[in-house]
């Protein structure tokens, strides 16, 4: 029993976090936000020579073989700044679900990735929208067979919707039926499942990392601001606010972390640990938005100050991957189902 | 990381599953907070120590077995799993324990630690004062050093276990003309002391859980000062640090009440059901005692690999008991309209587990550190807030 990172896990994510806070800025994502650029390819193209993106690629097809304990790490820092770039979704859902399927053209995509010739993304399993779709070559789907396929994005028709958060490029398909089938109807319950388990570990990863944000935003501006001519900080109401989340926070973390382990180690439960950490990743999120919100007053309730970049990803990566309702369902099921241990020798079993 | 349990923890656990099946007295004792139940509570600490289980995680040489913290949550898992005994000598097991292992002398330590395991010497608490509560730098007994001894006088309350126990810990001003954290000391004195009056108080559920103690010019001898003169708020205060937030309430204690939760929603699916709010209440007391387990093999992980423990252990306190509080009033909502009954009338009584929980639960928030104390500390020690 070693419920640690290694130094070398501890050692890349201190490097990506110095990377992402220098380069992905408050303004950097407002800049985006203006500009009809669709992507930010400078920034795209460091992270490929960093390795980041290709980070969960076996190592023989160019990768660095990370698994889902590894990464989880550099995921929480590209929520800390709320990275726009489809880059937690391609290390852990587009290319593990590739890793999954046999033959060479899964391998060829993931080849394709590693060169940094395209990007690829996936259809949403509960809505069919598609993010960051128009920057990307293929999308992966489900057809009306439940076969698994991988279409070619220009034989689509894209129509973009809006989201409240103005980072999130989100798209629906038209006539993106036929692509190219990756994965027969046979495998359809698991490669469903594990697509769901994919999005909702990745986001409640981001979670962790956008709480911490909002967080700190909070605590820095309650040093900050005065009235009273004192700190508002200095207030217990003001503290217990913060307070309530950082125990929040706290306290979702291991519930992330032993959801990677599940996931790397494909144990028969994982599906559960992955619906736990969903719920207390995104929970936490949320009490830090409305916490951290008040504790800014007015200032927090503006569109020049930075909190609502986080506060509005913060819904949707609650919303998406399997909102709420499911996960709570999901593990409900379980819950009262026969052979299910409870107690205190269950937690390991 | 690795989330699977050694060779080793697996035979841990198969010797102290069978020792406590073989030993576990299959009628529950009395309460502790009786004269009867305190003394078989102790009967019981005994058998313990006579199988060497008294407190596994200390050096051999002082009644332990010099187990790992992460066996330490195994021997608690199994220990709650087979509905063992509450520990009466918790006090001095997992507060002042870890507190000699730190900063008492040799001596000392060969004094105490081995009676303390054998439930032979049972402590009691003695911090809070009738204007010392949660503004602990405020207390005023004084402890006046004269040749070889200290003379102590003046009141502590809502010492735990104080009605029975053989010794009581705590803080007491050493120097008269100090003020605040300044000139505390951290000594043990023996109950039995000429001088010494104990005033039992009775709680919520009628029965003297703690009480009052009084000292009039009570003689203890120098050597059962605990640390340096005047160090008391240090050496308190360094124990508040992961011993202390890890062992006083174990994750077993509170999935184990989960299990039962669920167990309760089962038996009383349709009851229960007619208020929409308990299902999920059941589902998050499942999710939060995981929580609890997890963060704590977390900790454990990290300290057994060398880390310290840091300031987010405060979050620790505020968790369980929150969490404590919500189990228990869930089950009264499912437990319904005959909730407050006792005895009496078919299916009253059955729920007296449930209702001891309940009451005992509404004290979690308020003792080792009210809640608003731990978020205050939350919020300065560990976000950086200012005070």
């Amino acid at each position: 029993m070693d419920f640690t990172f290694t130094e070398e896990q501890l050692l890349l994510r201190d490097s990506t976090r110095n990377f992402l806070t220098a380069e992905v800025t408050p303004s950097r994502l407002r800049e985006r936000w203006k500009s009809h650029d669709v992507a930010d390819n400078d920034l795209w193209e460091k992270m490929l020579d960093m390795g980041i993106i290709s980070a969960t690629i076996p190592e023989e097809l160019g990768g660095s073989g990370l698994n889902s304990v590894d990464f989880v790490l550099l995921a929480e820092e590209c929520g800390y700044v709320a990275l726009l770039e489809p880059v937690v979704y391609t290390a852990l859902v587009v290319v593990p679900l590739l890793c999954e399927l046999e033959g060479d053209f899964p391998r060829e995509l993931l080849s394709g990735l590693v060169r940094g010739d395209y990007r690829i993304s996936v259809a949403c399993p509960f809505t069919g929208l598609v993010e960051d779709a128009d920057t990307s070559a293929f999308v992966l789907k489900f057809n009306s067979n439940k076969e698994l396929v991988a279409c070619s994005v220009t034989d689509a028709e894209l129509s973009q919707i809006r989201s409240i958060d103005p980072g999130r490029r989100v798209f629906s398909l038209k006539e993106c039926e036929s692509g190219k089938v990756l994965m027969g109807n046979n495998r359809f319950e698991f490669l469903h499942e594990f697509l769901i388990n994919s999005m909702a570990f990745a986001n409640a990863a981001q979670s962790l990392g956008l709480t911490q944000r909002m967080l700190d935003l909070a605590v820095n501006y309650s040093k900050d601001r005065h009235q009273f001519k004192k700190p508002i900080g200095s207030f217990q109401a003001v503290k217990h606010l913060l307070a309530n989340v950082a125990i929040k926070l706290e306290f979702a973390k291991p519930s992330v972390y032993r959801a990677a382990h599940s996931l790397h180690h494909g144990a028969p439960k994982r599906s559960l640990h992955i619906s736990h950490a969903k719920i207390a990743a995104c929970e936490a999120a949320s009490l830090a938005a409305k916490n951290s919100l008040q504790a800014h007053g007015a200032m927090g309730y503006t569109w020049e100050y930075d909190l609502h970049i986080f506060s509005k990803r913060s819904l949707v990566l609650s919303a998406t991957g399997g909102d709420l309702g499911f996960h709570k369902a999901r593990l409900l099921d379980s819950l009262f189902s026969d052979d299910f241990q409870l107690g205190p020798t269950a937690t390991f079993s | 990381m690795d989330l699977s349990f050694s060779k080793v923890e697996l035979e841990f656990r198969k010797e102290i599953r069978s020792w406590l099946r073989e030993n576990v007295p299959d009628e529950p004792l009395e309460s502790f907070d009786t004269e009867l139940g305190f003394h078989q509570h102790r009967g019981w600490e005994k058998t313990l120590y006579a199988g060497n289980w008294g407190m596994v995680t200390w050096p051999k040489e002082y009644g332990g077995r010099g187990c790992s913290l992460i066996e330490w949550l195994i021997f608690e898992e199994e220990y709650y799993r087979a509905k063992a005994p509450l520990r009466v000598n918790q006090n001095g097991l997992f507060l002042l324990g870890p507190t000699l292992m730190e900063f008492g002398s040799k001596e000392q330590k060969e004094k105490f630690l081995p009676k303390m395991a054998l439930g032979e010497e049972i402590w009691a608490q003695g911090w809070s004062e009738p204007n010392a509560g949660s503004d602990m730098a405020a207390i005023q007994t004084k402890a006046i050093r004269k040749g070889d001894k200290y003379v102590v006088t003046g009141q502590k309350i809502w010492s735990t276990r104080a009605v029975w126990a053989d010794w009581i810990f705590g803080m007491f001003r050493t120097d008269p003309k100090s003020e605040r954290h300044h000139g505390l000391s951290f000594i043990l004195v023996p109950l039995n002391s000429k001088g010494v009056t104990i005033r039992p108080i009775a709680q919520l559920n009628g029965l003297t859980g703690f009480a009052e103690v009084f000292f009039d010019e009570v003689e203890v001898p120098t050597h059962c000062l605990l640390g340096e003169e005047g160090d008391g708020w240090k050496v308190a205060m360094a124990t508040a640090g992961f011993e202390r937030g890890l062992m006083l309430r174990s994750p077993a204690r509170f999935q184990e009440t989960a299990r039962r939760l669920v167990d309760l929603y089962k038996e009383n699916k349709q009851q229960a059901d007619n208020d929409p709010s308990i299902l999920e209440a059941v589902l998050r007391a499942y999710l939060d005692a995981e929580s609890y387990c997890l963060l704590t093999y977390q900790t454990a992980s990290r300290l057994v690999n060398g880390g310290h423990i840091g300031p987010e252990s405060s979050t620790n306190k505020v968790f369980w008991s929150e969490l404590d509080q919500s189990m228990h009033s869930t089950a009264m909502s499912i437990i319904g309209a005959r909730a407050d009954l006792m005895s009496g009338i078919k299916g009253a009584g059955l729920t007296a587990e449930w209702l001891d929980g309940w009451l005992f639960a509404q004290s979690g928030p308020i003792y080792a550190g009210t809640n608003e104390v731990q978020r205050n500390i939350i919020s300065e020690r560990m976000l950086g807030m200012p005070r």
